[in-house]
């Protein structure tokens, strides 16, 4: 039988979670993978190559999002245990050649390296990064992400607005059968996606994701594609949506009822939702190719009083004891959906958790998953017998 | 009566690349290879012999003539001159006179399904003559279909549209950066511009490494000029024009970040990818 300590050990493994870890971690260090699994919305444990923090041990799709203050000087620093070579282009940051993330002009990583890429973050701004060997491949595969750049004042930009918070939403896609079978999988002029995501999430995945929004001061939806599609997204003239920045940089102010996304383009869109309002974003993903139609998905907004404890706070919730052999207790779950996962991403559970804690007496003993409903994704271990 | 672009005399052009002040354009068929495939092609080309990629118009001064050398009519249109198409029988000619435009880049195309996809379409611009004017005519290529209208077919319009080729100024990568109007050298503090023109019938958006790029003009984005860009979109048929200014020497590739387009027949890397050397 398998030790708790193990199974913590475990938890340095490479496993991913059904839920991006959109959580900046100190210091910033990344890996490559390319044994990953992603959870599609049908239950489809998807392969998927991607980045992780260091300190988690598991790669995400998409990689987590990386911040910094405008200004700041930046060495990210990069690991790359896979078995094959990999760069980190940091897509829309001027940097200079040598830490560009181009193969033919600036470096591979190849196994079992470690390097860092270098540079400033001059402009406050919405960015990408991913990997630039094979491209048309490795993007796919997952590897990629967001980089945002603020302003410690929270303004957009200098002299620009002040807003409330950030809300990523990076748009992506991929075709299932190439995940599957990767090496098999050209050619790629003929690539027709299958899953639309949003932070990569797709259809009921994003059904308990909400932006509760402040009708006193602005929200900024930080959007970006690293999809092969077009998406246009959608804004209802209840969110009183305006453009103000686009590729890191400010642009005359507009207001908006539509705004298409190219692949690699950023934006960012102020909302401030009339009070009261209950509604979303649509957004619609189309094939660059011949322009079909390919998906639709509806990201929620709320105005912040329709669910004030929703955005009262976001502390990480703390299960208790943990290892748990017989009961656990977690905490910010008063009145909220609880789910759990196993390791491999079987749900276990979903309901609310009763008032004497979750009954793991039964459950195998391992690691596992679990999200508190408006709450960032944490992990917990059942080992039988340790208490 | 021959079509008229009403004109203004023009100043010297710092010309780069293919564009010339030609004041004939033959339309050639001939036959080009990409990336591993066969083509049928058409051409406007400066000569009575076919060459692989579109003579580009820039700075006339005078008409040019447009001489039908094909087997078959063509329709052509030029956008600057909105809602006006001219029919040129094969072995005839017309003149145009695309002199004095204001600052812009327009597109000379034939609107005929045969043309359109045989590749019959370039730019004519003018203005923004100061500094060095680089031109990417975007494009994108099903070698089927070429063929099918090479041999007198027309293509079936319910058949997925699958183009295997995807060409700078009608080149794929690596090709590309010989090509002296689509690789950009320059140096820091040396602005130049590109006039990019896509051709084909799919939208495009390219991203530039290393820079942000000026938007001077975009047919499609109108609102967008003078925003400050890394990655372009360029819909099918649009004309845009961007000023780089580049405050860093080194070599960064400009390329399609729809990822389809930086393939050859389904291989990476090929398709639209050029590259800016900025030298110290």
């Amino acid at each position: 039988m398998m030790k708790w300590k193990d199974l913590l050990t475990a938890m340095c493994a490479t496993v991913v979670m059904s839920v991006p870890a959109f959580a900046q971690q100190v210091p910033p260090s990344l890996f490559s993978e390319m044994d990953g699994i992603h959870f599609l919305d049908d239950g489809t444990a998807l392969p998927i190559w991607g980045y992780g923090w260091v300190a988690d041990g598991f790669i995400t799709l998409p990689g987590p999002l990386l911040t910094y203050d405008e200004g700041a000087e930046v060495s990210l620093a990069f690991e790359n245990p896979s078995p094959e070579s990999h760069t980190i282009h940091l897509h829309g940051l001027d940097v200079d050649q040598a830490n560009d993330g181009v193969p033919a002009t600036s470096f591979f990583v190849t196994t079992g390296q470690s390097t860092a890429y270098d540079f400033t973050a001059t402009h406050s701004g919405t960015y990408l990064y991913h990997c630039h060997v094979t491209t048309t491949l490795h993007l796919t595969m997952g590897m990629y992400g967001m980089i945002l750049v603020t302003r410690p004042d929270g303004t957009l930009f200098e002299g620009g607005p002040a807003v409330a918070q950030n809300v990523p939403w990076l748009f992506s896609d991929l075709e299932v059968a190439t995940n599957f079978d990767p090496v098999g999988s050209f050619p790629f002029h003929d690539m027709r996606p299958d899953v639309f995501m949003v932070n990569g999430k797709a259809g009921s995945q994003l059904a308990d994701e909400v932006v509760y929004a402040s009708a006193e001061e602005p929200t900024a939806l930080r959007l970006g594609s690293m999809a092969y599609s077009k998406i246009t997204c959608h804004f209802p003239e209840g969110l009183n949506a305006e453009l103000w920045m686009s590729d890191g940089r400010e642009v005359p102010v507009e207001s908006l009822d539509s705004l298409e996304i190219y692949p690699g383009e950023r934006f960012t869109v102020l909302v401030q939702p009339e009070v009261g309002y209950d509604g979303g974003v649509t957004a619609v993903f189309e094939h660059m190719v011949d322009g079909y139609e390919e998906a639709g998905e509806s990201l929620q907004i709320r105005e912040e009083s329709l669910h004030p404890s929703q955005v009262a706070s976001l502390d990480e919730p703390t299960w208790y004891p943990n290892p748990a052999s017989h009961n656990i207790q977690v905490t910010e779950s008063t009145g909220r959906f609880v789910r759990v996962w196993t390791s491999v991403g079987e749900l276990v559970f979903d309901g609310q958790v009763p008032a004497n804690g979750l009954d793991v007496a039964s459950w195998d003993e391992g690691l596992y998953l679990a999200q508190v409903e408006g709450r960032v994704v944490t992990r917990f271990v059942v080992a039988h017998g340790v208490r | 009566m021959f079509p008229r672009f009403f004109t203004t005399a023009m100043a010297s052009v710092l010309a780069v690349g293919m564009s010339a002040q030609a004041d004939t354009l033959w339309m050639v068929p001939g036959g080009v290879g990409l990336g591993g495939d066969t083509l049928a092609a058409l051409r406007f080309c400066a000569t009575p012999q076919f060459q692989m990629s579109n003579e580009t118009l820039n700075g006339l001064t005078s008409s040019v003539v447009v001489v039908n050398a094909d087997s078959v009519a063509h329709e052509l249109a030029c956008t600057a001159l909105e809602g006006t198409t001219w029919s040129v029988a094969a072995g005839a000619s017309i003149e145009l006179d695309v002199s004095g435009l204001d600052n812009a880049t327009h597109r000379l195309w034939s609107v005929t399904e045969r043309g359109q996809t045989l590749g019959l379409s370039t730019m004519v611009r003018s203005g923004w003559d100061d500094l060095p004017h680089y031109e990417w005519n975007l494009n994108e290529w099903d070698p089927e279909e070429t063929w099918v209208l090479a041999e007198g077919g027309s293509l079936d319009p319910s058949a997925a549209y699958v183009p295997r080729q995807f060409t700078i100024n009608d080149l794929n990568y690596p090709n590309t950066i010989a090509d002296s109007s689509s690789y950009v050298q320059t140096s820091v503090g040396a602005a130049v511009y590109i006039s990019i023109v896509n051709q084909g019938r799919m939208d495009q958006v390219l991203h530039f490494h290393g820079y942000h790029v000026d938007m001077l003009q975009s047919s499609a984005h109108g609102n967008r000029v003078g925003w400050s860009k890394d990655t372009v979109p360029v819909k099918a048929g649009e004309r845009v024009v961007v000023r780089l200014d580049p405050n860093q020497s080194g070599e960064y590739p400009v390329h399609a970040h729809n990822l389809v387009a930086v393939t050859n027949a389904g291989f990476y890397p090929g398709g639209m990818i050029t590259y800016l050397n900025v030298a110290p």
